[in-house]
């Protein structure tokens, strides 16, 4: 999923991708939940991502 | 040895975020995130959140680390400064360094964490942003 995308699906929360096909596993407002539900998918070590609200360009 | 990655992309805007592998050297447990590489942050800048998910308690940190942004704000930032490990793995490539991270929950909503040039950009021995070829990349000696 393109980024673009995953702020409009997804934007404020966290998600966990499968770092093997780039595929949101879970998405919730608790990292802890995100990570928990990705590692009963079976991936162990998935990409925590907390995803911007919206897209503004970033100055930092 | 080196790493390269494609840009995300929204609009016309080309964002150097890359997966690192950050681990607890306490306990071992591990995970990924995704973050900015930033080379105007001076440190690492992660979620507190994710010193949560692999076993760090913060508040046993006593330890605080203020910084600021470009914003005049007024307002001040502070974290809790860390030592874990980080690693960068592509195919069966991987480089691992012990790392200082900031760990702190004023990110910023629009934002993201940060890979800055202490205990990150100074593990390599070169990154390079490659905006005609969309892509960026990480260089060690091995």
């Amino acid at each position: 999923m393109t980024l673009a995308n995953m702020i409009k699906k997804f934007g404020g929360e966290w998600v966990a991708i499968n770092p093997d096909d780039e595929k949101v596993l879970s998405n919730n407002k608790s990292a802890k939940k995100v990570f928990k539900e990705a590692q009963k998918k079976g991936i162990i070590a998935p990409i925590l991502f907390k995803v911007p609200t919206k897209y503004l360009p970033f100055i930092g | 040895m080196q790493f390269k990655y494609k840009f995300h992309q929204v609009n016309h805007d080309k964002i150097p975020l890359l997966d690192v592998q950050i681990t607890n050297k306490e306990t071992g447990q591990s995970t990924q995130y995704r973050a900015l590489l930033d080379s105007g942050a001076y440190a690492n800048i992660f979620h507190s959140d994710i010193a949560e998910i692999i076993g760090i308690d913060l508040e046993k940190i006593k330890g605080k680390q203020v910084f600021s942004g470009v914003e005049d704000s007024g307002r001040k930032l502070s974290g809790k400064p860390c030592f874990v490990e980080l690693m960068v793995k592509q195919g069966g490539k991987s480089h691992r360094f012990d790392a200082f991270v900031i760990f702190t929950d004023q990110v910023v909503d629009s934002g993201y964490g940060l890979l800055g040039r202490q205990f990150f950009f100074d593990r390599f021995d070169e990154i390079a942003f490659n905006f005609p070829d969309n892509s960026f990349c990480l260089r060690i000696e091995k």
